[in-house]
């Protein structure tokens, strides 16, 4: 017997088999959750009101969030509430996953344009009696200076029809070639103008994915959306923890990322006029789970300590193999590891400021869950990668949120609070601008001090209606600052430097954009520095792959770098904690 | 008697305020007086860390001031030892434990918390680091004839390997003999339920809890 979930405020009415779960069935009715902790029940984004129909008693989890103020009683968790009876539900915009404005835009320098993809046209002359040569050999006579293994069988079956197909006796025809050295493809007519290439960042959470022009190096479009595997888990443990107790799930994992990739590519192709058989080279950018996850490599060894990835560099892939939506004869690419977490995301991070070509001694950073250090010093390169926790994406937040319409992402203290919110909307949550914005102001007024503790008597900081951090929040707020903190001072102390010998610092990721540099500074998130050296650098793993895409010299270079770069490892050793603990102080540093 | 309760009073302020010289010097003190020293761990410098664990659950503090009450503790519970250990064959202990970081994960800035705050409370703490291998772990608890094993995980992935513990000290038979805490970031009760741990503990204050309410001993002597 059938259920009838009536989702509020749209007023649809869901169909549901008892015993299923309600997260599910507003999944597949297109209204997908907010599914932070991987149904666990721990964080509570995914709470709905119970309108009508029966009230399950609160559960453990329910109960502790309910204890903590996160979840009023006549509300549950969608991802522990099994559907019994017949219900109506308020699915808050809290808890929906919105259309996501997603940074498509990274800096990249501008590289000269050398793809490895070539398209070779020649015409095939009709073969005398004299020189009795086979069609194969004809051709390859025709490859100027270049002797490409090659063709594949099926290659050749489609030459084989081609070649008698065509009028004799000068048939023209095009050779896809791959780095000079494999033939990959023939094609009909002179195609040589029809050249196209993707650069995709396979982000935890989003994805863009770019189309090019490899004859021009033009940009014909970009389309962002969210990684399918977000239902595994928001984060990157709760992937790499499905797919590692399972390895079926593994495979899921790996269809939902390749599912996803071509449910985009398919409308940015669409839009552009170019057939899937145009594209014959993808360069994809991710960190190291979501690249092997993308490849269904398994990712036993970066679920346990020493935390190692099964490939640094690998040879462009047979798309086929892939699975990926475009020309299956063509190649995939996915950029390099560098070491254990440290992955394909920061060596194309690395490619786009053109880090190996800098003249002097830098530092890259890369804000995120994971925060990702690498610095340069002279052509030394050292990395090393430091837990900051989800606060910057406003998760672990009781008020935070991912910048998405109605966060706050701007906030400044004037004679009263102003804020600025994504779209315009009225606040709904802080995102991780505005929280650094919130708390250095805060710090400012004397709101907080500069331990960390929230001086006035409510112990909260009013933000808007129902919107308000807490000591708590502030704490999560300090850990991730300090662990930021910590990881910059300590590369750059293991390579005997400090800041005043940096000649610049490259801030990449999203939130890196929108970030207000003052309070990064005043809050000891971004050292005290020349603000024109502070180059805000955006995505620069989309920016990477594009680089690595349109000039395979880059590419060497890149996996140069990435071969190169000397991994160090923050947890061993005593000096983390110490260090740690000393930068959980909001003071500005040099 | 006025002064010995001043002193206690004294002893207790100087961990609360993380004030480590003046925490050694009433110790010193202690000693020169020939103050009965259960009575000066348990009425002046117990209450001191108790306190700093209460203003640790009310936001009021955070991981510096533990931390450095918690090495307060420990500087004056040094000067006290020789003559602890003199006076009492076993000196002072509310239990034994051995902690660690589990096998596969090396987070341990939250597990060295926890340890410092137990041995500030008066247990005595065998730390086994991180990365500790599950066989590892019960040869030393055995060794060190430890009433409770605390173990600590910072990633679901290895968070498995606490009930692996468990399971471990089944197939030894050892596992009526040991008292097992389980916590890290993403431990939670129902999981430690499911693994059958005796206990889950949040924080480290209430992880000192626990382990005051299952220890056999209790402070006793």
């Amino acid at each position: 017997m059938r259920r009838v979930v009536k989702v509020l405020p749209e007023g649809r009415d869901l169909k549901a088999m008892p015993g299923e779960l309600l997260s599910d069935v507003l999944e597949k009715a297109g209204l997908p959750l907010s599914l932070y902790c991987g149904r666990r029940g721990l964080c509570g984004k995914c709470r709905v009101e119970i309108v009508r129909g029966a009230i399950p008693e609160a559960d453990e989890f329910e109960r502790n969030l309910m204890a903590r103020g996160s979840l009023p009683e006549s509300q549950r968790l969608a991802c522990r509430f099994h559907i019994e009876s017949d219900l109506s539900v308020r699915v808050p915009a809290g808890s929906r996953i919105l259309q996501m404005p997603v940074l498509s835009r990274g800096t990249g320098r501008s590289v000269g344009l050398a793809p490895a993809i070539k398209k070779i046209r020649f015409a095939l002359a009709r073969p005398d009696l004299v020189s009795a040569d086979s069609v194969l050999d004809s051709i390859h006579l025709q490859f100027p200076g270049i002797a490409p293994r090659g063709p594949s069988l099926e290659t050749a079956r489609r030459l084989s029809r081609l070649a008698l197909a065509e009028k004799m006796p000068a048939a023209e025809m095009t050779a896809v070639i791959y780095a000079d050295a494999e033939w990959l493809d023939i094609e009909p007519g002179d195609t040589t103008a029809r050249n196209y290439g993707l650069a995709i960042d396979l982000g935890t959470t989003t994805v863009v994915i770019e189309l090019l022009d490899l004859n021009s190096g033009t940009s014909l479009g970009v389309v962002t959306g969210l990684n399918a595997q977000v239902r595994f888990g928001a984060d990157v443990v709760s992937r790499i923890t499905a797919a590692y107790m399972d390895a079926g799930k593994l495979e899921e994992l790996r269809s939902f990322a390749v599912a996803g990739l071509n449910a985009m590519i398919g409308p940015l192709l669409a839009e552009h006029r170019v057939p899937s058989d145009a594209v014959y080279e993808t360069v994809l950018a991710g960190n190291t789970a979501m690249n092997h996850l993308f490849l269904g490599l398994s990712v036993a060894t970066l679920a346990v300590a020493p935390y190692h990835a099964v490939f640094s560099v690998l040879p462009a892939l047979p798309a086929a193999e892939t699975g990926l939506a475009v020309n299956p004869l063509g190649k995939v690419y996915v950029a390099p590891n560098i070491k254990s977490f440290v992955g394909g995301d920061i060596a194309a991070g690395l490619a786009a400021v053109g880090m190996d070509r800098l003249k002097g001694n830098f530092l890259f950073v890369d804000l995120g869950t994971n925060g990702e250090l690498v610095v340069k010093k002279e052509n030394r390169l050292t990395t090393t990668s430091t837990a900051a926790g989800p606060a910057f994406e406003g998760m672990a937040i009781s008020c935070g949120m991912l910048a998405l319409p109605g966060a706050v992402y701007r906030a400044r203290y004037e004679k009263k609070l102003r804020l600025e919110t994504i779209g315009g909307l009225p606040p709904r949550g802080v995102c991780g601008t505005g929280l650094i914005d919130l708390v250095a102001g805060a710090l400012d007024k004397g709101l907080v001090s500069s331990r960390g503790n929230i001086l006035n008597p409510s112990r909260t900081i009013a933000v808007a209606k129902d919107v308000s951090l807490t000591q708590k929040d502030i704490r999560e707020i300090q850990l991730a600052v300090a662990a930021i903190k910590t990881g910059v001072r300590m590369l750059l102390a293991k390579n005997r430097m400090t800041t005043k010998d940096l000649d610049g610092i490259y801030v990449a990721g999203a939130f890196g954009t929108e970030l207000d540099t003052d309070n990064a500074v005043k809050l000891g998130l971004l050292p005290r520095f020349n603000r024109r050296k502070i180059h805000f650098v955006g995505n620069t793993s989309l920016a990477g792959a594009k680089a690595l895409l349109l000039s395979l010299s880059e590419r060497k270079r890149c996996e140069k770098m990435a071969q190169k770069v000397r991994h160090i490892s923050l947890a061993k050793g005593g000096e983390f904690q110490a260090a740690f603990v000393e930068a959980l102080e909001f003071k500005a540093w040099s | 008697m006025e002064m010995k309760n001043r002193l206690l009073r004294m002893m207790a302020a100087a961990i609360v305020a993380g004030d480590k010289e003046t925490a050694e010097v009433l110790a010193g003190k202690a000693l020169a007086e020939k103050l009965d020293l259960h009575e000066v761990i348990d009425k002046g410098y117990l209450p001191g860390i108790q306190k700093v664990g209460e203003l640790w659950e009310s936001g009021e503090y955070f991981l510096p001031e533990l931390i450095t009450s918690a090495e307060c503790m420990k500087a004056a519970m040094a000067v006290l030892k020789p003559a602890l250990e003199a006076s009492h064959a076993s000196g002072y202990s509310r239990g034994k434990i051995v902690i660690g970081t589990i096998e596969g994960d090396i987070h341990d800035i939250g597990k060295n918390l926890v340890a410092s705050m137990l041995a500030a409370n008066g247990f005595e703490v065998t730390d086994l680091g991180a990365d500790v291998k599950l066989a590892r772990f019960i040869d030393k608890a055995q060794e060190s004839r430890a009433d409770i094993i605390c173990l600590s995980a910072l990633l679901t992935t290895t968070m498995l390997n606490q009930g692996r513990l468990i399971d471990l000290l089944k197939q030894r038979g050892l596992r009526e003999r040991f008292k097992v805490l389980v916590g890290g970031a993403p431990v939670t009760r129902k999981w430690a339920a499911d693994i059958g741990a005796d206990g889950y503990a949040e924080n480290a204050t209430s992880a000192v809890k626990l382990a005051l309410e299952i220890s056999p001993k209790r402070g006793q002597l």
